[in-house]
């Protein structure tokens, strides 16, 4: 039997739903696991649903609780840069099975390193698909300054992505019969 | 920078077009699984509770080992030294508890009244031509448990229920199990009920005047009365909410999803979680939606106000008198305090304080205004209910 609350909070998160969980899947990579990070916010949310009095304001307020318990787990970590700029691979892409899979986890990895507004700004706008007046009111910022993130964001995530990089990691990966006749 | 944009947008693209993992129904079930107060541990905790599961019964399983092994010489050891032990077999059945304490005859104790003196004579006959000697009774449990005859958790030759069922044989009466709950069955001790469930572990104590019927007010939960106060218990046997009310009355009526608790003459609510929502702390309570859409009229010490539908005092409990919205003016209502009116607006603000002795229809002398009279004088208030300067 549902309650009236649930039916409230049902009605403003169901069309929210992907969106939401597909910015916890790149919010929380490396962090917390996405149904860990759905399942707190979601309770979360619910449980103080009573003190949220304008309901409009429902986003922000889902999206920075999940913001919180990502920052907060951060913080137990200590996590702030555990990824290694020569992590990154750039495939090619006219190769006709790309492995997205691992294509999204290049992505979130790249995404991680990006300031945390311009992060969270590209992932709204990118990957969640809602709008800049959204994600000003989600970011609690001017619509203009949206833009800057998502400008600045884009310009390094580009940096990052696009970058061509050979680890000797990637040589070793790629080619063991090499390194095995110059070397050994 | 074409390229590079095109190739930042192919990343987007694919994480846009991911499938979704969770499943909206996830969230409801999530959501109902916290409204009905149950545990909802995240997969991380989980999977550390199930380490935590896996090492615990490693240990429980290594020193039951060792415990047996124990008794096991110890046993030996009496069977050498001493008499052997009145072994004393028990089986709970639907009806019947069948007692072997001695080798070569059983004991059929009636649960209740429901089964006929006839049949159990014919059940006592039956089992007491099967014991012949002291295995017979073992062989004949084992071959229900083997047969399923019956519902093997309800039987049992482990001595160690012994202790258990020692209890269960001081109950006045044992009702069948299954009619109030799967699996439980109500007790009746010196006037008092309580269920045991089919181990004879006593869910819950046998304390209660009455328990009603589980579902009856509300899913999964009984009501139960003790000194002519009631409460809940839940489907676990948890006292939900307290017996501290003289009345509850059903959920879902008021057009709430609460249900209105009285204690002596004073009214309240509690909600489908058993938190009392509000303190019950009023003469009345009227119905929810009745004057406006989200509140109820409340009386208290013959002063009335109005509560919300999260059971907040939104109108304070002030007013001699409130009258319905929208008489005077839209989304208005009057108010009296003292024989002296004014206005409340429909979120609660007091837009006109009560100092008129008298207040008019808006619109009968002047367009917008309404004429309201003040220690004998007349002057006018507009439709903002701002006095007007004259």
């Amino acid at each position: 039997m549902k309650t009236e609350k649930q039916i409230e909070f049902m009605k403003l998160y169901e069309p929210v739903h992907n969106s939401f969980v597909r910015f916890c899947s790149a919010k929380s990579y490396g962090v917390i696991e996405t149904e860990d990070l759905v399942n707190e916010t979601i309770l979360n949310a619910f449980s103080n649903f009573e003190k949220l009095k304008e309901k409009k304001a429902f986003l922000s307020y889902l999206f920075s609780i999940a913001c919180n318990i990502v920052n907060n787990n951060l913080r137990k970590k200590n996590i702030v840069n555990y990824t290694s700029e020569d992590d990154y691979q750039i495939e090619d892409k006219t190769q006709k099975n790309i492995d997205t899979k691992s294509d999204i986890e290049v992505l979130y990895k790249a995404l991680n390193k990006l300031p945390n507004d311009q992060k969270e700004a590209i992932i709204l706008f990118e990957i969640s698909g809602f709008s800049i007046e959204e994600i000003s009111e989600i970011q609690n910022a001017s619509i203009s300054a949206v833009k800057q993130r998502l400008k600045r964001g884009r310009e390094k995530l580009s940096e990052i992505l696009c970058r061509p990089k050979i680890s000797s990691e990637s040589i070793m990966k790629k080619s063991p019969i090499l390194m095995n006749m110059f070397f050994l | 920078m074409k390229n590079e944009n095109n190739h930042i947008d192919y990343y987007f693209l694919i994480a846009r077009q991911a499938p979704i993992t969770i499943p909206i129904e996830k969230v409801s079930i999530l959501l109902n699984q916290s409204t009905l107060g149950l545990n909802t541990t995240s997969t991380k905790t989980i999977s550390n509770l199930k380490l935590y599961i896996m090492t615990t019964l490693a240990v429980v399983t290594t020193a039951a080992v060792i415990i047996s092994i124990n008794l096991l010489n110890k046993e030996n050891n009496n069977q050498r030294n001493t008499p052997p032990v009145k072994n004393e077999n028990i089986i709970i059945m639907d009806s019947v508890i069948i007692k072997k304490s001695d080798p070569d005859s059983v004991v059929v104790i009636s649960k209740d009244k429901k089964m006929k003196t006839e049949e159990l004579f014919n059940l006592v006959d039956e089992l007491n031509s099967l014991v012949t000697n002291s295995s017979d009774l073992d062989n004949y449990i084992d071959n229900f448990q083997n047969t399923n005859a019956i519902d093997t958790s309800k039987i049992s030759n482990d001595s160690t229920i012994e202790n258990k069922t020692k209890y269960s044989l001081q109950y006045d009466k044992i009702e069948e199990f299954g009619i109030y709950k799967e699996n439980w069955a109500m007790v009746k001790q010196d006037g008092r009920y309580g269920f045991i469930d089919t181990t004879a572990h006593e869910i819950v104590p046998v304390v209660y005047d009455k328990i009603y019927n589980f579902g009856e007010y509300i899913d999964k939960w009984a009501m139960v009365k003790v000194d002519g106060l009631y409460g809940f218990i839940n489907d676990l046997g948890k006292e939900v909410v307290p017996l501290v009310y003289d009345k509850i009355y059903n959920f879902n009526e008021n057009n709430i999803n609460w249900a209105m608790v009285k204690i002596g003459r004073l009214c309240g609510f509690i909600d489908n979680n058993g938190k009392e929502i509000v303190v019950p702390q009023f003469d009345l309570i009227e119905e929810f939606g009745m004057m406006h859409e989200n509140w109820a009229l409340v009386k208290q010490y013959g002063l009335y106000g109005f509560i919300d539908n999260r059971g907040k005092i939104v109108v304070p409990v002030i007013y001699d008198k409130i009258e319905s919205f929208g008489i005077y003016k839209e989304n208005w209502a009057m108010v009296k305090v003292d024989g002296l009116c004014g206005f409340i607006d429909f979120s609660g603000k007091e837009v006109v304080p009560p100092y008129y002795s008298k207040i008019e229809y808006f619109h009968m002398i002047k367009e917008n205004w309404a004429r309201v009279k003040r220690d004998g004088q007349y002057g006018f208030i507009d439709i903002n209910g701002k006095e007007v300067e004259q």
